[in-house]
């Protein structure tokens, strides 16, 4: 499912948006989207003041339920494209270990997916030279039990996922990382695990608190060049600094992370284009927007059709896309006419 | 609208046209959705349907079109209609056409195929008759089958003029193979058997060509080939000037080939000059000359070398002959003998004749039998000497071991009487001390070999002592 991206201008805050979106995981790493009664079952159980949802609260996301123009698609695709972005998300092999990854996600990820998709991230080559790296730091300052702490939380944040509506299990995760940084701040892992704690949306949700955490993380991985995990706070500060709505900032931190080469999260291209369209700016706005269409995944151009943000400027998006179209029509006439086969009106 | 240019876009294979179908529509599909996502979308299937195209496009030339034209052609050639009763090389050969016609018929690439073996089983057989038949010619051929035909037809109806005219038809059909077999054999297979000579006289003489021409060549020898299976004699007429252009090549070839070889042994020849004597030299030029003669006259140049002459055996035979008189030299105890033997060595290197060598020999000679002369005198004096020297050594260690002895003895007698004196001066402190001298304790302090010294007696008046096998004796001092 391709699910209309978090605006400032969605009229609903932060805070209630995520209470509102859950993904869970499941066993064979496919990603389910809970239903309202699920919602309301999570929030309530990590937020003391939550009040129950009924369905006319819940915002409508999914693309096929949001009108589009016919030159972006055409009303015969709509259950092909559901079904493709599906099939990125769940899985019918419960055996394998399937990959949830940016880059395989593309279009489909959604914000509030960042933690599961970090995990499995983890597993990648750049994260595990990282963590082996500040797991030798540790043994050699004699603090190679706190790395095996951080190793049993990270397993327990994994089991927590799989079940958000145990809130005692993010509590004492939350604390248990607080006891470790406290022991020993040199881990950035250590303080991107709890600035994720702090950006759930629980009773112990703290934009500022996981910002600084963001920060700290971020400052001790360019130290030790773990680029992978450098981007990965890059782009959750630009974030916040869209919801904080500075712009400006949102747009240099993203550009700060795509200087690091770090080229497999297409997300921080479609962000960028996101803030850039905030800001009215449609030329930048569309040319990162082609780029991670052309370089990533065409279905950006779904998720920027139903983003609220592009609303600024949609004519230029229109405008934009009906080239796209043109440009893909062209390559496809000419192919098909090497091979003699011609489409007259 | 969907429009197919079948000029590009040639499927006859049911289950491609199926596959490639059902491709087109869905692409159709999305080219009348029109929008951006339908064009991504249909990339895929684009793909796709392009890889099936080509791969169609290859099955379809190689397994229909390439077999259809072959076909095409066999019926080109067998242009009659025949009629019953068919001969057995027309009921084989147009069983096979129906067969591959069959085949080719098929929208399925896979029993086009099939038809390709059958083709050249026709095309074989076709070949072989137009050979065995001498109908080469393909309007001769055709005018044969025509009155063939006649004849057939006569020959079905069963009335009187009918077999008159049938025997008519026989005679006109008569002629008409006797001409072709003349032109049979004058046109078709005596070109053929020119072309065959050519090509084999071609491959003998490969290397005496440069690449270029022989790429020629080869050209011209592939066009004759084509034009023997033209099926036309006025077409193979033309060949003859084609044969008769590498003809010409090979001719002049075979000149320059010719003056090589007279090149190339003259020098073989030149160059063993030195090396064998001089008499063999001539001998084998002579008959070189005439071998040359021969082959220019012939252009035969196959035997045209040295081959028979030897040359290697006469090489060695030369420088045998000179090492086995610098050998003979060699004992012979001259003083020109260097000048001889290098003399011989020089002829070598150099153009000698074996005349030259016995020249030197007959030099040898004088010195061999003065230095026999001079060999008896010498001999004497030498032996003597020897005898003379031997017996002076002898005399001298005679003398020498006698003088030997002698002052042995003399030392022993002294060191014999010494002994004597030291055992009288121990018993005469033994008598005196009022005690009697113990031998053995005497004997004791005497460091003389067991062997050598013996004390035989002490009494109060006298010591014996043996030493060296010798008695020596010395009387004992008065004890007052």
């Amino acid at each position: 499912m391709i699910l209309k991206p978090f605006s400032n201008d969605l009229g609903i805050s932060y805070k209630k948006f995520q209470q509102q979106n859950y993904f869970i995981l499941i066993n064979n790493n496919s990603l389910k989207k809970v239903n309202i009664k699920g919602i309301n079952k999570i929030s309530s159980s990590n937020n003391r003041e939550f009040i129950e949802l009924s369905d006319n609260d819940i915002i409508s996301r999914r693309f096929e339920e949001i009108p589009l123009s016919s030159v972006l698609i055409s009303k015969e695709n709509i259950t092909e494209i559901s079904n493709l972005a599906r099939s990125r998300l769940e899985f019918t092999d419960t055996e394998t270990h399937n990959e949830i990854t940016f880059s395989e996600l593309g279009a489909v990820f959604s914000i509030e997916m960042f933690d599961m998709i970090w995990l499995e991230e983890l597993m990648s080559e750049g994260h595990r030279k990282g963590i082996e790296i500040i797991n030798d730091t540790m043994i050699f300052g004699e603090k190679s039990h706190l790395f095996e702490k951080f190793t049993v939380n990270l397993e327990r944040y994994e089991k927590y996922l799989q079940n958000p509506s145990d809130f005692a299990l993010i509590e004492s995760i939350k604390i248990e990382t607080e006891k470790i940084i406290e022991e020993y701040n040199g881990n950035p892992y250590d303080h991107f695990l709890l600035a994720l704690l702090y950006h759930r949306p629980t009773s112990f949700q703290d934009l500022t608190a996981a910002k600084k955490e963001f920060i700290i993380s971020r400052e001790l991985s360019a130290e030790i060049e773990n680029n992978d995990l450098t981007a990965m706070c890059d782009m959750m500060l630009a974030w916040f600094a869209y919801i904080e709505k500075d712009y400006d900032k949102a747009i240099e931190i993203s550009h700060r992370a795509l200087d690091l080469e770090f080229l497999s999260v297409p997300e921080i291209y479609f962000n960028l284009s996101k803030f850039y369209a905030a800001k009215g700016d449609s030329g930048n706005s569309i040319q990162y927007l082609d780029e991670v269409i052309r370089g990533f995944d065409f279905l950006y151009a779904i998720k920027a059709g139903i983003d609220d943000d592009f609303n600024k400027i949609k004519n230029d998006l229109n405008e934009y896309i009906s080239m796209a179209r043109d440009k893909a029509k062209k390559g496809i006439m000419k192919r098909l006419n090497n091979m003699g086969i011609f489409f007259t009106k | 609208m969907l429009i197919l240019d079948d000029k590009i876009f040639k499927i006859r294979d049911k289950s491609v046209s199926e596959i490639s179908s059902r491709m087109i529509t869905e692409i159709e599909m999305h080219v009348n959705g029109d929008s951006f996502m339908d064009y991504i979308l249909s990339s895929n299937i684009v793909n796709e349907l392009s890889k099936v195209i080509l791969k169609n496009n290859n099955s379809y030339e190689i397994s229909y079109r390439s077999n259809y034209n072959r076909l095409n052609i066999l019926k080109n050639s067998v242009n009659w209609v025949p009629e019953e009763p068919l001969t057995d090389f027309e009921n084989e050969l147009f069983d096979l056409i129906r067969e591959a016609e069959s085949f080719i018929e098929v929208d399925d690439y896979s029993i086009n195929d099939r038809s390709k073996e059958i083709i050249s089983k026709s095309n074989k057989l076709f070949q072989e008759y137009c050979v065995k038949s001498k109908l080469i010619d393909k309007e001769l051929r055709s005018e044969f089958f025509i009155r063939l035909n006649r004849i057939r037809a006569y020959l079905s109806k069963d009335d009187l003029i009918s077999t008159y005219k049938c025997h008519t038809a026989i005679d006109e059909l008569d002629i008409l193979c006797q001409n072709n077999e003349k032109l049979f054999y004058d046109v078709y297979s005596s070109l053929k058997n020119r072309t065959e000579e050519v090509r084999s006289e071609f491959n003998k003489m490969r290397n005496y060509f440069d690449y270029n021409t022989i790429k020629l060549i080869e050209l011209k020898l592939d066009k004759i080939t084509d034009i023997l299976e033209s099926q036309s004699y006025e077409i193979i007429r033309k060949a003859e000037g084609i044969v008769n252009e590498i003809e010409y090549e090979l001719n002049a070839s075979a000149e320059i080939k010719l003056k090589r070889t007279i090149e190339i042994v003259r020098s073989e020849l030149d160059s063993l000059k030195t090396s064998i004597w001089l008499d063999d030299w001539l001998k084998i030029r002579e008959e070189l000359e005439i071998m040359i003669s021969e082959a220019e006259s012939t252009g035969l140049v196959k035997d045209l070398n040295l081959d028979k002459f030897k040359t290697s055996r006469l090489i060695l035979q030369k420088k045998q002959d000179v090492f086995d008189f610098i050998d003979k030299l060699e004992s012979a105890k001259n003083c020109d003998k260097s000048l001889i033997a290098g003399e011989a060595r020089r002829m070598l290197r150099t153009e000698s004749s074996k005349v030259d060598l016995d020249g030197l020999n007959k030099l040898m000679l004088p010195c061999a039998k003065k230095e026999q002369e001079e060999r008896s005198p010498v001999t004497m004096t030498k032996k003597k000497i020897f005898y003379l020297f031997v017996f002076l050594l002898t005399l001298t260690s005679v003398i020498l071991f006698l003088i030997n002895q002698k002052l042995t003895r003399q030392y022993y007698n002294t060191k014999g009487q010494k002994y004597a004196d030291i055992v009288e001066t121990m018993a005469y402190s033994e008598f005196k001390a009022g005690k009697t001298p113990d031998k053995s304790l005497i004997r004791k302090k005497l460091l003389v070999p067991k062997e050598d010294f013996e004390i035989i007696a002490i009494t109060e008046r006298l010591v014996t002592v043996m030493y060296k096998g010798e008695i020596y004796k010395k009387s004992i001092r008065s004890r007052k």
